[in-house]
This record gives C-alpha cells, structure tokens and sequence, in this order.
C-alpha cells in the first residue's frame, strides 16, 4: 500500500505533459493529463484525431521518441513485487522489463506493427525469451498455445506463418498474442479494431474480454467509437486538445455529460429507434495544437463558451462519484 | 515450398531474356550494318573468291531465319569463327571471364567496406556533419568520371608510390590447376563449380592456400578495387542509411520496443528489414562492375574480357564486339536471375 | 528571404499578372498553383547544395553556348604542323611564366592550348546529353503513357519489349550498337551535306569533316537507344497508380478524350519524378558519352571532345599530360555535379515532408 496507489489500483498517471519540437513549432500534444487503472477494470480513452490520446499512453512507459518529449509527470505503477515505481523515473533498462511483461501495447494496425520478415511464432517466442529465462523451443510451444487462447485455429501451422500470408483478423490475435504472452497487470490497446471489418471487430473485442477475466488484466482501450465504449467499458476518460475533458463511469457519461464537448459527442451517434432528419455534427476544426496559448481548447467550437474560456485554462470541477470534469460552466466561485 | 515455385517461375522468364539477348546480337551482327560483310571483315581488303566463300559460310547470302538459326548456333556452341583471323571469338571472350570477375570482386569488396559503415554510421548520426559528408560523397562518387578517378589513383599509388603493381595478372600454380582439375572429373556438378569457382586466381589461390598468388593478385587488384569502390562507395552509403532510417521509424520497430525488446534486438529487426533492399543494390552493382569493366581493364590494362573487347574496338574487329554484347547480355541476366532470388530467400513476401 | 527567392518570386509575380491581364480572374483560379511553385523555388534556393549546382550548371550552360565563341585558339589547327621545332617539348605543361609564348594552361601533344580546347568542349558535352536524355524521356514516356493506361495487348506488347531492353548492361549495348551504326551514317551523311551542316552547326564544328560527325551521331543514337526504358518503366509505374486512384476514371465518365487525359491529367501528376530523373540523366548522360569517346567510339581528333582528350592524354601519363587529364576531368566532373547538386536539391524540393515542414516558415503568398 503506498500513498500515490490505492490498494486495488494498478496505475496512476498524474499531470503528464509531452510536447514536440518540430520545425513547425512546440507542439502541445499532452497536457497536464491524467488517469487511474484500477485491478480488472475497462477503461476507455475517448477522443478525436489529435486529441492527445495515442501519444498519452505511449507516454506512460516512456515510449516517446525526439522530437518528442516527456516534460513532466508521474506514473505509478504496482510491479509483480509489489513494489510501487514512478514509471517516468526509472533507468530505461528497468523502463524496458516493465513494457511486454507487465504492461502491454497492441496497437492500431497489425500489419505495419509486425515484422514481415518474422514469422507469429517468432514474434511471440521472442517476446516470451526477452521476459523469462526459456528456452526457445519451450517459447514456441507457448506460442502455440497462446495462439489457440486467442482463438485462431490449427494454431501449430499458423505459428510457422509470415504475417503476408495471415488475414487482418489473425494478425491482431496475434498481435494481442504477443501481448498477452508474459501475463500483463494491464493491456493498453490503441484502436485495435478500427482497421478491420465490423463482425471481426466484435471478435476481437470479446477476446479481449475473455482474456481480461481469464488473466485478471486490466484493459486501456482507445477508441473514437462510442459504440464500443459503451460495449467494453467501466469508466471513460474524454480528451481533447491534450487535455482530460471529462471523466466518469460509463452509465453517468451517457446519461449525464456535463462537458459540452462530451454532450455533442454523443448528439452525433444517431439513435436507430428515433426518426431524425439531419446528422448532427460539431462545427469547426481539430484545435491547433502548435504553441498554444492558455485558454480551454475547445473554446473555439463550444456553443457556451464564456470570456474566461478563451482567456485561461478550465478548472478540475469534482462532480461526485468518480464524476471529474474540466469546465467553467461548473466552475462555482 | 513457395521458394522453388518462385525459382521455377523465375527461370521461366529467364529464357526469353536469353533469346532477346541473341535477338539482339543477331540485329547487330546481320540486320543494323548496311553491309554485313564489310562489317565483319574490318577495313582488310580481301579478294573476291575469298568474299564470296565467307558469304556462303556465314550465310550473309540467307533468308532471316537461316542467319538467325546459324548465329545462334554459333553462339551456343561456343564456335563462332573471326572469319579474318580465325580466331574463335566466343570462346576467348570467354575464357577471360574470371578475371573480369576478380575484378569485380574486388570492386565489390571495397565497395562494402566503404559504403556499408559509411551508411550505418549516417544513419546513427542523422543530419550531422557524418550525414552531410556522405552525402556530398555520394554526390561526388556518381559525377566523377571514372577514367578521370582511374588515371589519379594511378598516379598517386604507381607513380609517387609504389604500393601496386600494373601488369600481369598471376595464375593458379600448376598444381593447383590439375588439383581443380581432378576434383572437377571426381565429382559431378559439384565439382564443376569448385572447378568454375577456381578458375578465378584469388579464389583458386585461397583454396589451395597458395599465399604466392594470393599476395600478387591483391596487389595487382587492390587498386582498381578501391577506384571502384569510391565510385559506387557513397551511393551505397546513401541506400544503406536511407533503408536504415526507413526501417528505424516504422511501426514494426515502435511495436518491438513496446514489446521491451532489448535494444540489439531491436537493431536486429531494424537491419534485416534495411537490407533486404540493400542486397539487391549490391547484387545490382556486382551486376553493373561485371559489364561496366571495361574502362577500368582498359586504364589498369587488366587481360580480362572488356579489355579485349576494346582491342576489338581499336581494332575494328566486330566477331569480337558480336561475341562480347551477347557474353556481357547473358552475364547480366543471370546475375539480375541470382539477385532476384536472393532477395526471394531474405524477403517471404517475394515468393508469391 | 534570400536574395535568389526574391528574384524567382518577382518572376511568378511577373507571370501571374501578366496571365491575369490576358484572362481576368487567372490569379484567383490559379492562386494555390503559384503559391505552389513559389515554395518550390524558396525550398530549392534555401539549399546550399541546389544554389551550388545551380551556379555550376549556369557556368555550363554560359560555356555551351559561348565557347566556342571566347576560345581563343582554333580546335583544326596543330600548331605542332605549323612549327615542327615545338615537337620535341610537346605536349608542354603549364607555365605561368608564359614560357616562349606558349600557353600558360599547359598543351596536349599537337601543341594546342588545352583549356581552349575544354572551352569548346563544353559544347559538345551539353549538346549530347541535353539531346540525348530529352530525346529519350519524350520517347520512354510516350510508350509509358500509352502502355500504362491502354492495358491489355498494347501493354504487354511494349513492357515485353522494353524489359528486353531493360535486360541489358546499357554500356555493352551502346558499344555495339554505335559501331554498326557507323558506316551507315557515314554514307548517309555525305550523301546529304545540308543535314552534315547543321550537325555541325549545332557541335560548332567544322562541317567538312563528316566521318567525325557520323562518329559524333553514332555515340548519341546509341545511347538514345539504350536511354529510354527506364523512363517507359517508371512512367508507366506512375499512371497504373494514378489509376488506382480513381480520377482516371472520373475524367473517362465526363467524356474526356484520351488525349487530354493523358497530357492534362496524367503528365502533370508524374512531373515531379520525372524531372528528378530527368537532371540526373543529364550529369550520367554526359558520363556516359564521355565514356564512349574515351574508349574511341566517338569523334577522332581534332574534335575537341573531353572524353577524346583524355583518352590521348593517357598515351602520356603521367609525366607529359597530366595537366591535360585534370582540366578536361575536371571540366567533366563539374559538369556533371552541377546537374547532381540540382537533381539532388530537387528531390527534396518534391518530397512532401521536407516541403511542409519549410512551408510552415516561410508564409508564401501571391500578390495580385
């Protein structure tokens, strides 16, 4: 038990910013963001292109590259010992055994995210040799088996096959194969159905599922889709312009967005039971990102902004029950 | 397996490159002169019984397709005849052939030296003053023209310093010819490329650990190798570290190190993805130093097949230019065969 | 704003008002376009190496076609012939004392001034690659062109062919086939001295002298000949993706005729590429027919040609022509990094990422 973890909390991620340095200027892509895992829970990470989202959770093990740059936050972390650590401050040795054993990536597109030139079993073998002292001939014998968790059949030819010659279905199991390989405290999926087809996504999703129970992971998903949103998840995060717009359980963010934001994100998935003549839409542009002023970022496009919106950045409002937004419409002086 | 298909598909595209290699060679020897004969026979004035005779015997006098059954015939074989000198010229040609590719061994060799390094390092050090050089090398290396490049080494490395020698190529000793010999009629195919392997003297040398040979070989070719290999050196350098940096920035790699995978494993990944591509330019260059050498035997005055097909040049001798296009054209196509399935082997995607 | 951005700058300001007064509304229309190009022309002349290799092609350019114009000596006359006494300290090298009235660049072993003779030789070395490679590009990208969006028999027909071609060590080829060529163009350019007299006009030679010239077009057929494929290749590579991407079809559903489609639609769209390739083709091209005339394909003397310089040279390297191999290499080797440099900078100026990433400095923008 420590104070910056509760005791069935995996993670904590506080006030982490990541910026860019690029020819264009600093890019603001993460600011002062947040978020809490907790033992077995579904979390969604929601947000438009931009939003900050991928390179937020790249950002929780360090797995940000120059331009690029971590300026500052906290990430605790529960290893298997016990033993709470500042993700952020560890040698990158250390940083390097946490990621594919006890956090995990399966991201968005499974055919540039594995190696053409390595066959499935590889992949898994290797990452399963990196982790744990195993001999290479038992990796691939739990390759086999991981392939047939992930529910891909005859998985002892499909272990010897190159990525080219497996559909974009199997590539992702066997990308979540890979991830799921050393048993991970938490699974941080980036969008890992928005390249497939519709019945396959549903596949994918209820494998993860499964493998969540079966292994007691903990799951980060990212998607832009509040279908599966409200499919998968326990509690959501919105970001937008690098920053946590609203967060709170799955039911109270459907029933009662109190972000602006939020709420026309959802006026924008049409209800199939109700008759409506238009698609709703939000006016206006992805906010620019390059050296931002202080000022709330979806100013620009939010029908009740106020003076203050413009002028300085939105306060943390606790609305009760896990309910968090960051908003001067709930701001009471 | 999907390799041999792709080799059994590969060598079915084969055989017309080998045909339009003779079509060719037929259209210079026959079609192209607006005389044949005087084509053939040079500037020599030879006497009308003997004109006619060699009209019937090189069938100048034929339809199309008897011309093109003869040539080819000839060719095959090996039996084409310089009606002027009698000399059979696809077979000299061709029996200067391993120290043409000597040369190009060596060329090949200073060429990855110079060039594979050169292109990790650029690629390690992105942008800095590394980077820029090999660029500017690069630049230099494909503007400087080759004699030009040939005639200074020459001057810095024979002239003011004596460090190579400029005539003569060694052979192979006695006995370790008839040693290649007998292990050629011992063993079928395989000792006929131990046999063919040999006939190029650093190789035969090698084998035979005949350090005579070998020592007198690097010193007549170490030259030409390095001219060579400053030429091509910094092109390579660049697709080495274009292909690195490709390979470093893509998803593959980000999903490798989100897996934890240590960094020379990373590398690992990062390299066998880079030079896929590299080993086809390589492959191609070897190509390229193979035909390309004729400029280079010509100025280092090495006795392989481009310089004789200079001689032919000088000396108007068109039987050896004949034999000389369809010797480099069929060389060519099969090393452009050899590097297609090399890179079948490296790159799986290939092989469908 | 460097000084050379400013100048091309006012040049598409230039353009685009002139264009606007001929057909109001131009400038509007187009604005984007000119935008366009003036990035084109900040992001090339931002970069050392294309202002390099712009400064050295324009040397080369103003040499082609002044030289033979400034050279001082005449390239037919052998001094060596005129003062037989000289043949003894032939070829002499180079003498900043002016040494008994002889050149002080030095002189190859007819007693000529050899940095005359590479004046003139700029000439020849830009008429043959210029001719050469635009020849070949019209031609490779016709067959590309039409083999690309014809699909079908008229495809397989031309790829068959030009893979043939493709199939071959370029250099051989060329040797072969500028020999065979050779007689034949003899006959046919004496037989008809009106064409004899504009070769020559256009070499700056002297138009008596055919067998030379025949060489001359030998060498330059040849490579025409072994030049194109490439670009059929990488033309029609282009339009089978500009295919993929839909608009073909679009223009073929408005009723389009082929050929706008092919030259409005499709030209433009693999512009980029093909003007890279181009300039590159420009410095390997003079290489190339520099390589040719070394190995003795090409024009005897006297012609001025470099790479015949050289190879003459060689008879007496080191001791008695060194100075001759460095300024006719060095003439060469100029040459052809001007183009290089370009070519490079080039790349970079049509590569996307390079392009936008300056392009959010720069602030471009067209005044009417």
């Amino acid at each position: 038990m420590s104070a910056e973890l509760g005791e069935k909390q995996v993670l904590a991620a506080r006030d982490v910013t990541v910026r860019f340095y690029t020819y264009a200027g600093v890019v603001h892509a993460v600011s002062e963001a947040y978020l809490d895992v907790y033992e077995g829970e579904s979390v969604a990470l929601v947000g438009e292109t931009g939003s900050g989202k991928s390179v937020f959770t790249r950002a929780l093990t360090g797995l940000i590259e120059p331009p690029g740059r971590i300026e500052s936050g906290r990430v605790y972390f529960r290893r298997r010992d016990g033993r709470v650590v500042d993700l952020l401050k560890l040698p990158p040795g250390e940083l390097r055994k946490v990621r594919g054993d006890e956090i995990s990536y399966v991201f968005q597109d499974p055919s540039s995210a594995l190696d053409p030139l390595y066959t499935a079993g590889d992949h898994i073998a290797e990452t399963i040799i990196e982790h744990r002292a195993v001999s290479r001939r038992e990796a691939l014998r739990e390759a086999v088996r991981l392939l047939r968790d992930v529910m891909i059949p005859d998985p002892e030819a499909r272990v010897k096959n190159y990525p080219h010659e497996l559909s974009g279905g199997m590539r992702q199991r066997v990308v979540i194969a890979t991830a799921i390989a050393n048993k991970p405290r938490l699974l941080i999926a980036d969008e890992p159905t928005t390249n497939l087809d519709v019945t396959v996504q549903a596949q994918i999703l209820d494998l993860l599922k499964e493998l969540r129970e079966r292994y007691g992971m903990s799951l980060l998903l990212i998607t832009h889709n509040l279908g599966i949103v409200a499919e998968t998840a326990d509690r959501v995060y919105v970001m937008y312009g690098g920053r946590i717009a609203e967060t709170a359980d799955v039911y109270t963010l459907f029933e009662s967005p109190q972000h602006p934001y939020t709420q026309l994100l959802l006026n924008c998935v049409p209800n199939p039971l109700k008759k409506f003549e238009r698609l709703e839409s939000i006016p206006g542009t992805v906010p620019n990102l390059i050296d931002m002023k202080p000022g709330c970022p979806f100013a620009p496009r939010c029908p009740h902004a106020m003076d203050v919106c413009h002028r300085e950045n939105p306060p943390r409002v606790e609305l009760g029950g896990n309910h968090v937004v960051h908003c001067w419409l709930h701001w009471k002086r | 397996m999907g390799l041999g298909s792709y080799l059994v598909r590969r060598l079915i595209t084969f055989l017309p490159s080998v045909i339009g290699a003779l079509l060719i060679t037929y259209l210079i020897a026959y079609i192209i002169p607006t005389d044949p004969v005087r084509a053939w026979v040079g500037e020599k004035l030879m006497d009308p019984s003997t004109l006619e005779r060699l009209r019937k015997d090189y069938k100048f006098d034929a339809p199309w397709y008897e011309q093109f059954a003869f040539l080819v015939e000839k060719l095959l074989t090996g039996t084409l005849v310089d009606p002027v000198r009698g000399v059979p010229v696809v077979q000299q040609v061709a029996q200067r052939f391993p120290i043409t590719a000597e040369l190009a061994i060596f060329g090949m060799l200073f060429t990855v030296l110079i060039g594979i390094p050169l292109g990790i390092v650029a690629a390690a050090r992105k942008d800095s003053a590394v980077d820029f050089f090999v660029r500017i090398f690069a630049l230099f290396g494909s503007s400087m023209p080759a004699f030009v490049l040939y005639y200074f080494l020459i001057l810095a490395f024979y002239v003011y310093v004596r460090a190579s020698l400029l005539a003569g190529v060694p052979t192979l000793s006695p006995g370790c010819a008839a040693a290649l010999e007998n292990v050629k009629n011992a063993v079928p195919l395989l000792g006929h490329a131990i046999w063919a392997v040999g006939q190029v003297p650093l190789l035969g040398g090698l084998m035979c650990m005949d350090a005579g040979v070998v020592s007198t070989t690097v010193a007549r070719m170490w030259l030409p190798g390095l001219a060579l290999g400053l030429l091509s050196g910094g092109f390579v350098a660049r697709i080495v570290r274009n292909s690195l940096l490709d390979a470093l920035s893509s998803d593959s790699i980000l999903f490798a190190k989100a897996r934890g995978l240590s960094s020379s494993r990373v590398w690992r990944h990062a390299l066998k993805n880079a030079f896929a591509p590299i080993v086809t330019i390589l492959g191609l260059n070897f190509a390229g130093l193979l035909t390309g050498a004729i400029i280079a035997e010509t100025v280092f005055n090495i006795p392989g097949m481009g310089l004789y097909i200079y001689q032919g040049i000088t000396r108007l001798n068109f039987p050896i230019i004949i034999a000389g296009t369809f010797l480099f054209s069929v060389i060519y196509i099969v090393m452009n065969l050899v590097v297609d399935l090399a890179y079948a082997l490296i790159d799986p995607r290939v092989r469908y | 704003m460097n000084p050379l951005y400013r100048a091309g700058s006012w040049l598409v300001d230039a353009y685009a008002r002139l264009r606007d007064k001929l057909s109001p509304g131009w400038l509007e229309r187009n604005r984007s376009r000119l935008v366009e190009t003036k990035l084109s022309i900040y992001v090339f002349t931002s970069s050392k190496i294309g202002v390099t290799g712009l400064v050295l092609v324009a040397v080369t350019l103003f040499l082609a076609i002044f030289g033979p114009v400034i050279a001082w000596e005449p390239y037919d006359v052998y001094p060596v012939l005129l003062n037989p006494d000289l043949a003894g300290r032939l070829p002499h090298p180079p003498c900043l004392n002016s040494c008994g009235g002889l050149p002080v660049a030095g002189t190859d072993h007819y007693g000529r001034d050899v940095l005359s003779l590479v004046v003139r030789g700029f000439r020849i070395s830009l008429v043959m690659s210029v001719i050469i490679v635009l020849t070949s590009a019209i031609i490779g990208v016709l067959l590309g062109l039409v083999s690309g969006y014809f699909g079908g028999v008229v495809d397989e027909v031309i790829m068959r062919f030009t893979d043939m071609m493709l199939a071959f060590p370029g250099l051989v080829l060329a040797i072969a086939f500028s020999l065979t060529l050779r007689p034949a163009l003899r006959d046919f350019m004496m037989a008809n001295p009106a064409f004899t007299h504009a070769v020559a006009y256009i070499f700056a030679l002297n138009p008596e002298d055919a067998p030379n010239l025949a060489n001359l077009l030998s060498v330059f057929l040849a490579l025409i000949v072994v030049w194109w494929p490439p670009y059929t290749r990488v033309v029609r590579g282009s339009v089978l993706t500009v295919k993929e991407q839909g608009f073909i079809e679009a223009a073929r559903a408005l009723g389009l005729s082929v050929r706008k489609i092919l030259l409005r639609h499709l030209l433009p769209n693999i512009m980029s590429p093909l003007l890279v390739m181009v300039t590159f083709d420009f410095a390997t091209a003079t290489l190339s027919s520099a390589a040719l005339s070394f190995l003795g394909l090409g024009p005897q003397p006297p012609v001025p040609d470099l790479g015949l310089v050289i190879s003459q040279a060689g008879q007496y390297f080191p001791e008695k022509s060194w100075w001759i191999v460095v300024e006719a290499g060095t003439a060469l080797l100029l040459i052809s990094l001007g183009w290089n440099l370009v070519g490079d900078a080039l790349r970079d100026v049509f590569d996307p990422r390079t392009r936008r990433s300056i392009e959010l400095r720069a602030k471009i923008e067209v005044r009417p």
